[in-house]
């Protein structure tokens, strides 16, 4: 265990470029390829066994790697006729980056290119304008860099904590718990403060308070903000009400469909669901038309940006308790809403707590894109149309065609949990013993 | 039970949506194959199959009663039409086989689909007829239906299972069984608000528990076959009766500060051999019949006070939110509490937590075979016969049977995301310590413990065997008595 933990920033990265039509079947053969080998790459890391070498793309190698996938952006509702790849990564930015993304990506990318340089070769290079394997390291990631799109908005579920400290707070609770394990049978007469000290003493840990602050700052920046552009805002609203009871009851609504061509598509869009405790979603959809969908759709990214940072930091975004890294990416000249999600369990589940929980926040997203559910006023209703809604989702899905998660047996909760065991071990007045005796699952 | 309006049509559904008929204390499944479809179809409409609104249907108990539910390939064996044959939803028309589904469901090593002795492979089940009566003429009732089922088109795919109840309703380990059941709206009575679904999570063609109308696949000519029908799911579980007690008392004795047997066995139930909810009756088994301590309660209270406490079972109108958030009386991972959360871990707030927990409702139909581990099943007997005779070989189990509109979101979400789900309500390593799979090593998971939150901190039993194997699913649908009809009509 290290001295410290430091607060660490993460970043994603999502290159999205042009597949030449030639080179689309070798390139297909490739990714099938790299699936095979991260999936026995993340089993055996699973089961804590030496993954071997010989891996075109060592994904466990890349510092401070969270997740990382591979996309063919074409078929399923996909409408563009080009084909593109999407590679996106979500990583610990290097301390020496701070906060800034540019820097912490090229160094993301320079540790791509160091460790993965052929494989991403034999994949890159199927798309339009890639520098090639003769190229020198600066021209790839450049090129990356160039073809890079920022997210609309990110959510992160472990804000503050790196790669590294998640796993040794995962091995420090295994070792909490063993140990009470073993001397369960000594403790029972003990008081709480007691069996703290004697555990403290067993799992010593160096201080480390890594949980993120309330943003005290950031609301009242945000809400001087709000109010300097006040007049604007309100006609930006009274111009949304009034666009909104137009066209809402009027915009086209998806109609589940209950063929063999439609189970066909889940079938191939959910390809490698259920395999580890941890899923993936990739969803692509199409704006609605208008001016004011992208206006609204932007206004929306731009309060959730916020609110991630300041509200939903500690694993839950609005009551989903189950998301590592998600993040919406506008593609498509901005017409078409891209989303990547890692998430825990079952798709079921995760869809059930949108409609469950979080309604409104991700309506107010999604009600933009095309045969979304019905909604009233761009927040409600909408998802709570379970099966509509659910089927909406399978039906813009696509497959990924390479995934790799570090961690996929871990949850969210499991990893916030583990760091307030971890706190309340380093620093006894943080809670009482009864409280962190009561942590111990 | 309060009565309330009728608002489902009672005498298009087969009995079984609304009776368990549980005053037949005998059941025979007959798993079966079509092979001649014309006969098959002519005799599923002369079944004499009663209907919901059949209320003297428990009454001649002479008589038997027989149920009919079919799966996607039986829809297929049976010819019926194109239309009506591609518009199911992905998981019937799956199956539980399908890899797909047998990686939500965690069906892997001994429970797996290649392992099952029927529902996949060469013994894919078409037909699923259930007949229920008295157990002593069960013999007699198998040789009837099988010989009858044989002789109008069918071929049984295994030896047909019959099922007898066990003493004071309680399921192989020495558990009360069937309590705590959801009720339908619409049907005459109804229970407690929180325990009252819409009729469209239990059939098609109703209003869900969202408001929204259950999908209901129609056939050629729009004739609405689904309607009124309901997904039926057959999952045969086999029950290591002796591992499961010697187990747990093999525990006992390693850890003499924890829990004994009998209330470790009850932690991970959530109840008491009794079914008395733990939140209820954190100390001891209410009932004096199945009470450790016998002599301290019986004779001493009143008989009312004895009718009473032996009744406890029947008091679940109970949440976890206020009575237990600790989890110090009914552990987070105990069975009942993670297969129906209620009031808690689902949201903040207690009432949404219900209504969300409403959402994945299932009505259990299920019947337990094999002889009784003990005559008494008192956990006490059990006990000694694990601790002092070595298994006797025979397999004892539970024909475990559930209905829901919506096999996705019911019963397959109750399995994976409440039963199998190791995370549960912040756990980490804790499936459902009964009916739970076993995590793959591949999956990055480790192996299951089960944690018994006490003060001043938790047990927890580490090396759980699996006490539970699967033997067999099958995803079927209990059409309605006018579909039936209809088949019969082709």
């Amino acid at each position: 265990m290290p001295n410290n933990a430091p607060y660490v920033e993460h970043f994603d990265l999502t290159v999205v470029a042009p597949i030449l039509p030639e080179r689309r079947e070798a390139l297909g053969r490739t990714l099938a390829t790299v699936r095979e080998q991260t999936l026995v790459l993340m089993r055996a890391r699973g089961r804590g066994v030496d993954p071997g070498t010989g891996r075109k793309i060592p994904f466990d190698h890349v510092p401070g790697l969270h997740y990382a996938r591979f996309v063919v952006i074409a078929g399923g509702s996909v409408t563009a006729t080009t084909a593109s790849l999407a590679f996106a990564s979500d990583f610990d930015g290097v301390a020496a980056a701070g906060k800034n993304a540019e820097t912490a990506r090229r160094h993301h990318l320079q540790d791509w290119l160091r460790v993965a340089r052929p494989g991403l070769d034999a994949v890159l290079s199927a798309c339009v304008g890639y520098p090639g394997s003769a190229a020198d390291d600066l021209a790839i990631v450049n090129w990356m860099e160039a073809h890079h799109i920022p997210a609309a908005t990110s959510y992160i579920g472990c804000r503050g904590r790196g790669l590294q400290q998640i796993e040794e707070e995962a091995a420090l609770r295994q070792r909490v718990e063993t140990w009470v394990d073993a001397h369960r049978a000594d403790l029972a007469t003990l008081p709480p403060e007691t069996i703290m000290q004697r555990l403290r003493a067993a799992c010593p840990v160096p201080t480390s308070s890594p949980i993120p602050p309330r943003f005290f700052w950031a609301w009242l920046g945000f809400l001087l903000l709000g109010l300097l552009f006040l007049p604007l805002i309100l006609l930006f609203v009274l111009a949304a009400v009034l666009f909104l009871l137009w066209r809402e009851p009027r915009d086209p609504v998806f109609e589940p469909q209950y063929t063999p061509e439609e189970r066909k598509h889940i079938d191939w869009a959910s390809t490698d669901e259920d395999l580890f405790f941890q899923n993936q979603l990739t969803h692509i959809v199409d704006l609605k038309p208008g001016l004011m969908r992208a206006l609204l759709i932007r206004a929306v990214y731009r309060l959730l940006r916020f609110l991630v940072v300041v509200k939903f930091n500690r694993g839950s975004l609005g009551g989903i308790p189950s998301i590592h890294f998600a993040r919406w990416v506008l593609v498509n000249r901005g017409r078409t809403v891209l989303f990547f999600s890692n998430f825990d369990s079952s798709w079921e589940s995760y869809l059930g707590d949108f409609v469950d929980k979080a309604s409104s926040g991700l309506t107010a997203v999604w009600s933009n894109t095309v045969g979304y559910p019905r909604t009233r006023m761009l927040l409600w209703a909408g998802s709570n149309a379970a099966t509509r809604f659910k089927a909406w989702a399978r039906h813009h899905q696509l497959p990924t065609a390479v995934w790799y998660a570090a961690l996929p047996g871990l949850s969210i909760v499991n990893v916030n949990d583990n760091s307030q065991l971890r706190h309340a071990l380093s620093d006894p007045t943080v809670e009482t013993s009864e409280t962190t005796l009561r942590r111990l699952r | 039970m309060p009565k309330s309006p009728v608002t489902l049509p009672l005498d298009d559904l087969q009995g079984l949506v609304t009776k368990a008929h549980g005053r037949r204390d005998g059941a025979v499944f007959f798993l079966l194959r079509v092979v001649n479809a014309e006969r098959a179809r002519r005799w599923i409409g002369r079944l004499p199959i009663p209907p919901a609104s059949l209320r003297s249907a428990d009454k001649g108990l002479d008589s038997d009663l027989v149920h009919l539910a079919i799966s996607h390939a039986g829809l297929e064996a049976l010819k019926l039409d194109d239309r009506l044959l591609s518009s199911w939803p992905r998981d019937f028309t799956q199956g539980p086989a399908h890899p797909d589904r047998a990686r939500v469901l965690g069906d892997d090593g001994l429970d797996a689909a290649s392992q099952w002795r029927f529902g996949s492979g060469e013994c894919i089940v078409h037909l699923l007829l259930i007949a229920y009566a008295r157990r002593a003429s069960l013999p007699e009732v198998e040789t009837r239906w099988s010989t009858e089922a044989v002789a109008e088109g069918c071929e049984l795919v295994v030896p047909p299972t019959q099922t007898a109840g066990l003493p004071r309703s309680k399921e192989h380990f020495g558990f009360r069984d069937g309590i705590g059941q959801p009720l339908i709206r619409g049907v005459g009575f109804e229970g407690n608000q929180f325990n009252t679904v819409p009729g469209g999570e239990f059939l098609l063609g109703e209003e869900d528990a969202y408001g929204e109308i259950t999908y209901a696949p129609k056939a050629q000519g729009d004739f609405a076959f689904g309607r009124n029908g309901s997904y039926f799911v057959l999952r045969q579980l086999e029950q290591d009766v002796h591992g499961f007690w010697s187990f747990l008392s093999g525990w006992a004795a390693k850890h003499p500060t924890g829990p004994d047997p009998i209330m470790l066995a009850s932690k991970m139930v959530g109840r008491w051999p009794s079914g008395a909810p733990l939140v209820k009756y954190p100390e001891v088994d209410p009932d004096p019949r199945d009470a450790l301590l016998l002599e301290e309660i019986h004779g001493e209270e009143s008989r009312a006070e004895n009718r009473r406490l032996r009744d406890a079972y029947r008091d679940d109108a109970f949440g976890y939110g206020q009575l237990d958030p600790d989890g110090l009386k009914c552990p987070f991972g105990a069975h009942i509490r993670r297969t129906n959360p209620r009031d808690w871990e689902l949201a903040e707030e207690r009432d949404e937590s219900r209504t969300i927990a409403n959402r994945h409702r299932i009505l259990r139909r299920g019947r337990s075979y094999g002889p009784a581990f003990t005559e008494t099943m008192h956990p006490r007997d059990m006990i000694e016969r694990a601790l002092q005779a070595p298994p006797d070989g025979i397999e004892r189990g539970l024909m475990f049977c559930c209905l829901n509109a919506n096999i996705e979101r019911q019963f397959e979400f109750v399995q994976q995301q409440w039963a199998n789900s190791p995370k549960f309500a912040g756990l980490e390593t804790g499936a459902d310590p009964l009916i739970g799979a076993t995590p793959s090593a591949d999956s990055g998971l480790r192996p299951s413990t089960f944690t018994i939150p006490a003060s001043p901190t938790r047990h927890r039993v580490t090396g759980l065997p699996k006490f539970v194997r699967v033997r067999g699913t099958s995803y079927f649908f209990l059409p309605s008595l006018s579909a039936l009809r209809w088949i019969a009509g082709r």
